[in-house]
């Protein structure tokens, strides 16, 4: 019954007159001239540094590559599977990679405290009555302009065995050469670092709520606390979804804690590490490493996918 | 006429760009591009090296463009330029046999003498002679010359005799004997070179990890492990042997140096590397070679007199002193050589095989070399007798004074010292010796989880599999 209904409706969709096309005028035409000259070249930077660089990986991740002599050999799924053999034994590729993703995925716990203490901060900053509340902005901003090589060898002063933490508080935690530790480290200094990210953000939400929310919902007799939750949080979720968003995709890309913080520490090897260190091992490391990298690729899709499709279960759009 | 002239202009820009692009010459000077490594001291060093070379009478053809990298980047930067690689460049001992096999580089025989090579330690240039039917390496039939060597290296133990007088005061030692067993000429055992550092033992009972001193910074993994008489495969690079007794004892020497005798610096305090310890005055021994010692020379970073050691010798597999099996004191020898790419053009070659020689062995720059503190000279008579006498007045009593460790190393004239190249050298990718250092990283070898025979054990099978895919696959042999 239903088919039918479907059938007839299609019928008469196309018995319709149709529109014909507008020409388009010059100054329209031009218009889009400029506006497609515009981005252009970002496209083709894309195209040429991201786009063909993708294509290769996903040809390479099905070869072994001797980089030297610049001859391949296809090897079919080989790369994928030793990629994921010998998971359960030390010393195996497998293993490593494993640990890798482990700890990749358990260095995402920055993520939410980063993105917490940004809420935090910028709550306190723009509904308290905050002296010098720029001057905070600017210093928690800080990190967020600064290189994240000389903020890792920074922290590094300060996580390492006779550094800042450890005179302070004249305690003897190893930090950088055990394996937890330095997780946990990378944690802090991740979730420190992203604060300021995070806070300049949601100031720039918060003031965008509507006031006339506020003054409704004061006339309605909530208090400051209850604004919070009701109003603001909710209206910020484009925020949240942001950050979410890029928080995850940065942190499963991570490299710089584990090569400029840890310096390769056991315990700190993301994916993208394993993969740099592949990369070198011989015909089978490129092939290894891409494989790993297209992996990783469609895991970030994926991600970011789910994301998106469950975004308008609790992202406030206008 | 309007897109005529522009059609002339676009050829005349497109023409005149190939021709700069295929010449290089610029006025009738040859220009050539050099890649080098280092921290910021070496690389200063090379660009005195270099511009005195441009000022040599009949070097005035020559522009040679110099460019340093640290070694983290070095290798990278490299590998990304191996179809075009620069005119000339150093390329580390460790991954000469990837690069050659890989025919990469130019055969640079017919350019270099025999009667030149005649004047530098001969292990230093048989190095870098590859036959390109048989794929072996080493000066043999049909063997081709691929590159001039940088220096030899060594990396031998050196320590800080202020720090030591200070220790033999403080408990109470007897001077005489310490020094005795501190003999240049004459190494160590491993028993008695435990006890020497159980000796000097500093109490670091209640100061934070800041302010410990211990005997010794680290131990070299290569050190111990050649001066044990093991290896981490056989002479083909074939067949591993780091479960042979005499590999696992050297790996446990060096465990038990903290956790059994408590003298070397605790895995959990080496999150700063040895030899930057050292220089901080945090340790009686560490390890040291050539290119580091123009940083004693200044007292603004390090302010105390140093001496070099020969590294102390195992009792090999049987574990007993005195038997046929045991170990010389050996340390590793080698570091770069001067490479030209397979593609650079005659004139290009010449050029550089012209600064690659002036590097490698000219005596003047040699000369400069070792006063600046870079390296022990390539040339035999002048390594054994202007260097090690300081007879041309260039090192003025600047440490460290004990040389002929350096030069007893790479010579092997003293039957009791001896040098070998890494075991990276002898293999198609040096990979595999990160993983395996980072296996037993992983494993708790250092923090004693687990002990040398059980981790040597689990990784033996990788091992030789990585072995044979590096011979099978990446050589073909």
């Amino acid at each position: 019954m239903e088919k039918v209904e479907n059938a007839v409706a299609e019928e008469r969709m196309n018995s319709l007159p149709r529109k014909p096309k507008r020409k388009r005028s010059k100054v329209e035409r031009r218009e889009n001239l400029t506006a497609f000259l515009f981005i252009l070249l970002p496209v083709i930077g894309f195209l040429i540094f991201t786009g063909i660089s993708i294509c290769f990986t996903f040809v390479f991740s099905f070869q072994d590559y001797y980089v030297r002599r610049d001859e391949s050999k296809f090897v079919g799924f080989k790369h994928y599977i030793s990629l994921f053999q010998g998971m359960a034994t030390p010393g195996m590729m497998g293993n490593t990679f494993i640990r890798s993703v482990g700890n990749t995925l358990f260095l995402m716990l920055s993520l939410p405290v980063s993105i917490m203490l940004g809420l935090c901060v910028a709550a306190i900053l723009r509904l308290g009555d905050v002296k010098g509340s720029k001057i905070y902005q600017i210093l928690y901003y800080l990190p967020a302009v600064s290189s994240a090589v000389a903020l890792n060898i920074v922290w590094r002063y300060i996580f390492q065995s006779n550094g800042l933490l450890n005179r302070i508080f004249g305690a003897e935690t190893p930090w950088l050469t055990d394996g937890t530790l330095v997780k946990l480290a990378i944690i802090i200094k991740n979730s420190l670092n992203a604060m300021g990210g995070a806070m300049i953000l949601y100031l720039a939400g918060m003031l965008n709520v509507p006031k006339e929310l506020y003054e409704a919902s004061s006339l309605d007799g909530a208090n400051k606390l209850r604004q919070f939750f009701s109003i603001t949080l909710p209206m910020i979720t484009p925020v949240t979804f942001y950050l979410l968003i890029t928080g995850l995709i940065g942190a499963l890309q991570s490299y710089a804690d584990t090569e400029v913080f840890a310096k390769g520490y056991p315990g700190s090897e993301t994916i993208v590490y394993f993969i740099w260190n592949e990369r070198t091992d011989g015909a089978a490391g490129y092939g290894i490493a891409s494989c790993t990298s297209i992996l990783l690729a469609i895991a970030i899709m994926s991600v970011t996918l789910i994301q998106f499709k469950f975004s308008n279960k609790w992202v406030y759009e206008e | 006429m309007k897109k005529g002239v522009l059609a002339v202009a676009v050829a005349s820009v497109l023409v005149g760009g190939c021709l700069a692009g295929c010449g290089g010459d610029d006025g009738g000077k040859v220009k050539i591009e050099f890649w080098g490594w280092g921290d910021k001291a070496e690389q200063d060093n090379y660009q005195t090296l270099v511009n005195q070379f441009m000022q040599e009478p009949g070097n005035e053809d020559i522009d040679v463009s110099y460019s340093g990298q640290d070694a983290k980047s070095y290798m990278l930067a490299l590998e990304g330029r191996a179809s075009s690689p620069p005119d000339l460049f150093m390329l580390p001992d460790e991954d000469f046999y990837g690069w050659v096999a890989d025919d990469t580089l130019k055969d640079i025989s017919d350019y270099v003498s025999d009667e030149e090579l005649a004047t530098i330690w001969p292990q230093a240039v048989n190095e870098y002679y590859f036959n390109p039917k048989t794929l072996r390496l080493g000066k043999g039939d049909g063997a081709k010359l691929y590159g001039l060597p940088k220096d030899l290296g060594p990396f031998t133990l050196v320590y800080n005799k202020t720090l030591l007088d200070g220790q033999i005061a403080a408990k109470n030692l007897n001077k005489d004997d310490v020094y005795a067993k501190l003999d240049p000429q004459s190494p160590m055992s491993w028993a008695e070179f435990r006890q020497l550092l159980k000796d000097l033992m500093f109490d670091n009972s209640g100061s934070q990890p800041a302010n410990r001193k211990y005997s010794i910074t680290h131990y070299e993994l290569n050190a111990a492990v050649y001066s044990n008489n093991a290896n981490y495969f056989d002479e083909e690079a074939a067949v591993s042997k780091i479960n042979d007794q005499a590999f696992i004892d050297a790996l446990q020497f060096i465990v038990d140096l903290d956790k059994v005798d408590g003298s070397m610096t605790p895995v959990n305090e080496q999150d700063v590397d040895g030899f930057t310890r050292f220089s901080g005055g945090s340790a009686i021994f560490s390890f040291m070679g050539p290119w580091d010692s123009a940083q004693f020379w200044s007292f603004e970073s390090v302010n105390f007199p140093i001496c070099l050691l020969p590294v102390p010798y195992g009792p090999g597999g049987d574990g007993q002193y005195g038997t046929a099996d045991d170990g010389v004191s050996t340390t590793w020898v080698g570091s770069m050589a001067y490479c030209v790419g397979k593609g650079a053009s005659n004139k290009k070659t010449e050029a550089a095989i012209k600064l690659a020689k002036y590097l490698s062995f000219n005596e003047k720059a040699q000369r400069k070399f070792y006063e600046l503190g870079q390296q022990v000279p390539n040339i035999v008579s002048m390594a054994q007798n202007e260097y090690l006498n300081d007879t041309e007045g260039l090192l003025n009593g600047k440490d460290p004074a004990d040389r002929s460790v350096w030069v007893n190393t790479i010579s092997g004239a003293n039957p009791k010292i001896k040098g070998k190249t890494r075991p990276t050298y002898y293999t198609y990718s040096s990979t595999w010796y990160g993983n395996f250092t980072k296996y037993l990283g992983d494993e708790g070898l250092w923090t004693g989880t687990k002990t040398a025979q059980q981790i040597c054990t689990a990784y033996h099978p990788q091992l030789q599999k990585v072995l044979t895919q590096m011979r099978e696959d990446d050589l073909g042999l």
